[in-house]
C-alpha cells in the first residue's frame, strides 16, 4: 500500500512537472498548485497542498481563503463568486494556511497546510472555501541598458494566482442534482443549450454533463462533455458542435448529469444517481 | 535552462519510481489479481514566459504592442484535459517612473490560443480587473496547454522623463468545475 501511495504521487506530480516543461521559452514569473481540490473532514481537519516555482529565479508566494463556489453568469458561463461576506456556508473563517507567506528559489516547492477550526456547534454538511495562491517575483530583472537617457523604457512585469476549492465536510453530506427548465436552441453549426441546474442535498454536487443530440429516428448525431459543480443553483450554457448541413428540424437534447468525473479521487467524490431530460431543439428565434 | 532541465529530470526520476513501484507492489500478491487504478490528474500551472516589452519610448511618440508580438506579455496554462477555469486579467491604467509623472497605458488586448503561435482575433479589456475569461481545456487525456498574449499602448509625451517606467499586472486562474 505503501509503494501504491508513493506512485501515486510521484505519477501525479511527474506528470505535472512534465507538462510545465512543455512551455516553450524562459519562465518570468509562475506558479503551480497540486492537488487541485482539498477535502477536510471533522475527523480528518488537516490537510496540505504543495506550490511550485517554475520562476527562473527566486519568487514570492502568499495563501489566502476567501468564501467563494463555482457558479455561472448572466449568459451562462462558468465562473467562480468570492465573497468576503458572511455565509452559513463559509469556512474561510476558519481554515487556516500555514505557513501563509514564504519564498520560493527557482524550481523549489513547499508544502502549505491547511487546518480547520471548526465552530461548535456546527451543522452536519458542506462547508466551502477558495484558497488563493499568490506568486510574485522577488527581484525582478532590471533593465538591460540603464544608462541610455535618451528614451524612456517601458515595462509590466506580471504577477500570478491560482484559486482552487477547499471543502470541510462534517456528519452526513449527500448531494444531488435536479434538471429544471431546457432550451435547446438551433443556431449555425451548433444547438445551444441551457439548463436550470438546483443542488439537492447538504454538499456540492460535482459531476459532469453528458449531450446528447439525436436526430428524429434517434439516430446521434454529436455528443459532448461538460464538467460542471453545482453549488446552489445555476444556468449553465453548454453549445454541441454539429457537423454542417444536418438539418436540425425534429432533433432532440439529451442531458444527462452524473458524478462520473475522471479527475476527483473516488474517495474525494460524493456519489449520487444520475438524473436525465430530453428537450426538443427549437429554430433559433422561436419562443 | 538549467533550471529547466533539472525541472524534467526530477519528473524523469518520479515517473520512473512510479514505474518501479507498481509491478514491485503487484509482486507481493502470492496470488489472485490485483486491479490497481491511477488517476493521473494535471494541477492547473500559470507560467509567464515574457513580460510585455516595450524598449525604448521617445518623448512624444506612442508605441502599441500587438497581443501575438513578439514582444507581448505571454503565458501559458497547462490543465487537465476537459476541465474548466476561467482567467482574470488585471493590468494598471498608467505605469510609474522612478521620479516624475506617471505614464498612461491604455488599448489593452489579449488573444488565446491552443497553440504557442498565437492567432486568432485580439480581444479588448479595460485596465483594472476584467471580466473573467471562461475557458476550458481541450478533453483529451491528460493535460494540455492554452496560450495568452497581452498587448497595450503607451504615449510618451513631450515632458516625460526618459527614465524607466514599470507596471504590474495580475493573472489569476481559477478552477469552474469544482
Amino acid at each position: 500500500m505503501r509503494l501504491r501511495l508513493v506512485g501515486g504521487r510521484a505519477a501525479k506530480t511527474g506528470v505535472a512537472w512534465c507538462a510545465l516543461g512543455r512551455l516553450a521559452g524562459a519562465q518570468v514569473a509562475g506558479i503551480a498548485v497540486d492537488p487541485h481540490m482539498v477535502v477536510l473532514t471533522a475527523t480528518r481537519p488537516s490537510g496540505e497542498i504543495t506550490v511550485l516555482n517554475p520562476h527562473a529565479t527566486r519568487a514570492e508566494f502568499s495563501v489566502d481563503l476567501r468564501f467563494g463556489f463555482a457558479t455561472t453568469d448572466s449568459a451562462g458561463k462558468l465562473t467562480v463568486q468570492l465573497s468576503d461576506g458572511p455565509d452559513s456556508a463559509s469556512a474561510a473563517g476558519w481554515i487556516v494556511p500555514y505557513p501563509s507567506r514564504f519564498t520560493l528559489r527557482a524550481g523549489a516547492q513547499r508544502t502549505v497546510r491547511l487546518l480547520a477550526h471548526p465552530p461548535s456547534p456546527l451543522v452536519d454538511g458542506e462547508y466551502w472555501a477558495r484558497i488563493t495562491v499568490h506568486a510574485r517575483d522577488d527581484a525582478p530583472a532590471p533593465f538591460a541598458d540603464t544608462t541610455d537617457r535618451t528614451a524612456a523604457r517601458v515595462r509590466i512585469a506580471m504577477e500570478t494566482a491560482t484559486v482552487l476549492p477547499v471543502f470541510f465536510r462534517k456528519g452526513v453530506v449527500s448531494t444531488g442534482v435536479a434538471i429544471g427548465a431546457v432550451t435547446a436552441t438551433a443556431a449555425s453549426n451548433a444547438v445551444e443549450v441551457r439548463a436550470t441546474l438546483t443542488r439537492n442535498g447538504n454538499a456540492a454536487f460535482i459531476g459532469v454533463a453528458h449531450l446528447v443530440l439525436r436526430d428524429s429516428t434517434g439516430s446521434t448525431i454529436a455528443s459532448t462533455d461538460r464538467q460542471l459543480a453545482v453549488y446552489r443553483s445555476m444556468q449553465p450554457r453548454w453549445t454541441i458542435i454539429v457537423p454542417q448541413g444536418i438539418p436540425l428540424g425534429g432533433c432532440t437534447v439529451l442531458v444527462r448529469l452524473s458524478t462520473d468525473r475522471h479527475d476527483v479521487p473516488r474517495n474525494l467524490l460524493l456519489q449520487t444517481r444520475s438524473v436525465e431530460t430530453v428537450v426538443t431543439v427549437s429554430a433559433e428565434g422561436a419562443p | 535552462m538549467p533550471v529547466v532541465t533539472r525541472r524534467i529530470w526530477i519528473a524523469a526520476q518520479l515517473m520512473i519510481v512510479t514505474a518501479l513501484a507498481v509491478p514491485a507492489h503487484a509482486q507481493s500478491s502470492v496470488s489472485g489479481s490485483l486491479a490497481v487504478t491511477a488517476q493521473v490528474v494535471t494541477p492547473l500551472a500559470l507560467v509567464v514566459s515574457h513580460s510585455l516589452d516595450f524598449g525604448r519610448l521617445l518623448t512624444s511618440s506612442t508605441k502599441t504592442i500587438a497581443p501575438s508580438a513578439a514582444t507581448s506579455g505571454r503565458f501559458g496554462l497547462i490543465g487537465q484535459g476537459g476541465s474548466s477555469i476561467t482567467v482574470t486579467l488585471s493590468m494598471p491604467a498608467s505605469l510609474n517612473p522612478t521620479a516624475g509623472q506617471n505614464m498612461p497605458i491604455t488599448g489593452w488586448t489579449y488573444v488565446v490560443s491552443d497553440s504557442p503561435v498565437l492567432g486568432g482575433t485580439p480581444v479588448s479589456f479595460t485596465s483594472g480587473t476584467s471580466a473573467p475569461i471562461a475557458l476550458t481545456f481541450a478533453s483529451v487525456a491528460g493535460s494540455t496547454n492554452m496560450y495568452f498574449g497581452i498587448g497595450a499602448t503607451v504615449s510618451a509625451s513631450a515632458l516625460a522623463p526618459t527614465t524607466a517606467y514599470t507596471g504590474t499586472g495580475q493573472i489569476t486562474a481559477a478552477y469552474t468545475d469544482l
